[in-house]
């Protein structure tokens, strides 16, 4: 039974993809398509290890945050020339309008990649309550990121008034990609003292935000 | 020639007396909550799930909280959401509790004109006395900004808005949720987040062509947002085929992660970051069992296993399309 699911999902993939080929992407949008589509797989494989859903597994995480760097970075902007967007392309021009934007989401995405790999050994809990993450918000606050499966631990009750009228930022939002690079790379995030699935999201937050920013449709 | 004068003015003079009643139309229900105290706490929580923080502030510019968001660019010209800050003058500092209660729910102005639907009025109209007081409270605790957002810029005859009194006798498609005894807290508070605050439809059902949400069509998609953006279908049959469960869609709803590892952009990134990834993890758990509960049924459906490798291939295909996998 896990065997046929196993071999009903491989070919469902190869369809899929041979689904996209068949959108006709060439050169250099179907080389991005692919490097995406690797990274899709990883946070398709990781999410349910970081929810505590499937076991969890220290060197199938870590080599999911090796892929992600390895597409990330540098490795992801030069495959963006500036050039006429093909139909089959889902970038929108602000893409090249806002390079720096672009290429500052890239570069975020290959150092939270390498945060995860760092924080990917402490497994679903943090190894002590440090976390920067929380600074503003209660012990409970550790709750939400250390990941006990469950997106359970009511974030919100912690959330001030002020907070939740947008009057100051969460917590969250100041390790978001919402925040500039240099407040957020100024050596206040320890991924050696985070519980992993606070530094998978990040990397998730990041691709958000570039997906909300530069890619076309949803 | 002198013939033509008659008509002419007597037609001018109808025209006239017609727009002149249907913008005297009385679409008020009078409302008298008094001096009713309100929760900040439980009013900031739903200001959040309502999209009313979201909306009236421009996160993305960095703007004070409440003092106007960013434009909304529609078929119709460009909305901007207005200063909902206590400012007495650019902002709702001298509205009554009354007047704000009547805005939230009916959608009409304090001086008695109607909003455009781009407020999404429709879906708070089952808001109680209380929910109105806890709301009016917490916005009083916003820091007032003494400037105006600014104006809407519509096309005719969308600039009219006395055209609103008959949008709304035609079009205006208040929220409907019934409590069902036989489901879950669970189900039912998503449902009051789905169908009210949360104003699921507001972008995945679709519009038409003057803007009122297709009932018959309720949560199938909308392939028209702002922006170029699109809203896929949220309709349980759909959600199952792509592999949604309650477990993992609440944590999209907080990290935008879909099942096969895409991560949300568009409008929703928006909506996740200012809205549902700021809810309680039981928020997000019930709106899910809300989409997720086949329709007659009082749990939750159970995703479409992948085994027969001919329709395995047709449903991979069909969900990653949908979720415009591997997008760049």
């Amino acid at each position: 039974m896990k065997r046929s699911t196993t071999i009903g999902a491989i070919i469902a993939s190869s369809l899929g993809a041979a689904a996209f080929a068949h959108n006709g992407a060439t050169g250099v949008v179907l080389e991005r398509m692919n490097g995406m589509s690797a990274m899709k797989k990883v946070m398709g494989e990781l999410a349910p290890m970081m929810r505590g859903e499937a076991p969890y597994d220290v060197a199938a995480a870590q080599k999911g945050a090796a892929t992600i760097m390895a597409h990330a970075g540098g490795n992801m902007v030069k495959l963006f020339p500036e050039e006429a967007i093909p139909a089959t392309s889902y970038a929108v021009p602000a893409l090249w309008e806002r390079w720096n934007d672009f290429s500052d989401l890239a570069d975020l995405l290959a150092s939270q990649a390498f945060g995860l790999a760092m924080a990917v050994p402490n497994g679903l809990t943090a190894p002590r309550p440090a976390s920067p993450l929380h600074d503003m918000g209660t012990m409970d606050g550790m709750a939400d990121m250390s990941g006990m499966a469950d997106t359970d631990a009511l974030p919100s009750q912690e959330l001030t008034v002020a907070q939740l009228m947008g009057v100051e930022p969460t917590a969250d939002a100041r390790a978001s990609a919402t925040v500039l690079p240099e407040e957020r790379d100024n050596g206040v995030l320890d991924y050696t003292a985070m519980a992993a699935p606070a530094a998978f999201e990040m990397v998730s937050q990041t691709c958000a935000a570039c997906h909300s920013k530069f890619r076309r449709g949803s | 020639m002198r013939w033509l004068v008659v008509p002419l003015v007597l037609g001018g003079v109808l025209a006239s007396a017609g727009i002149f009643t249907v913008s005297r139309w009385t679409i008020v229900e009078p409302v008298t909550l008094g001096m009713m105290e309100g929760d900040a706490q439980r009013g900031a929580y739903l200001a959040r799930s309502a999209g009313c923080v979201a909306c009236h502030t421009d996160v993305q510019k960095g703007g004070a909280a409440l003092a106007g968001g960013a434009p909304l660019d529609t078929p119709f010209g460009r909305f901007v959401p207005p200063n909902l800050t206590p400012d007495p003058v650019h902002g709702i500092g001298n509205w009554t509790l009354d007047q704000f209660a009547v805005a939230v729910r009916q959608g009409v102005r304090p001086d008695g004109k109607a909003y455009y639907p781009a407020f999404t009025y429709e879906f708070y109209n089952r808001f109680t006395d209380q929910d109105i007081a806890d709301l009016w409270t917490a916005f009083r605790t916003v820091p007032p900004v003494p400037v105006a957002a600014a104006r809407h810029d519509l096309n005719f005859p969308f600039n009219l808005r006395w055209g609103l009194q008959l949008w709304r006798a035609r079009y205006m498609t208040p929220s409907e949720m019934t409590p069902v005894m036989a489901q879950s807290d669970a189900w039912n508070r998503g449902q009051q987040l789905v169908n009210g605050a949360s104003h699921c439809a507001a972008c995945h059902t679709a519009r038409g062509l003057f803007g009122g949400l297709d009932t018959s069509e309720s949560l199938a998609g909308n392939a028209n947002l702002p922006g170029g953006n699109k809203a896929p279908s949220i309709r349980t049959e759909a959600l199952l085929t792509r592999g949604w469960t309650v477990a993992n869609m609440a944590y999209a709803l907080r990290t935008g992660i879909m099942p096969d590892g895409d991560v949300l952009g568009g409008s929703m990134a928006e909506a996740i970051a200012q809205g549902t990834g700021m809810l309680t993890g039981r928020d997000r758990e019930a709106i899910a069992t809300y989409l997720l509960t086949p329709a007659g049924q009082t749990s939750v459906g159970l995703p479409t296993p992948v085994t027969d490798p001919t329709m395995g291939g047709m449903a991979g295909m069909e969900g990653m399309a949908g979720m415009k996998s591997g997008g760049n």
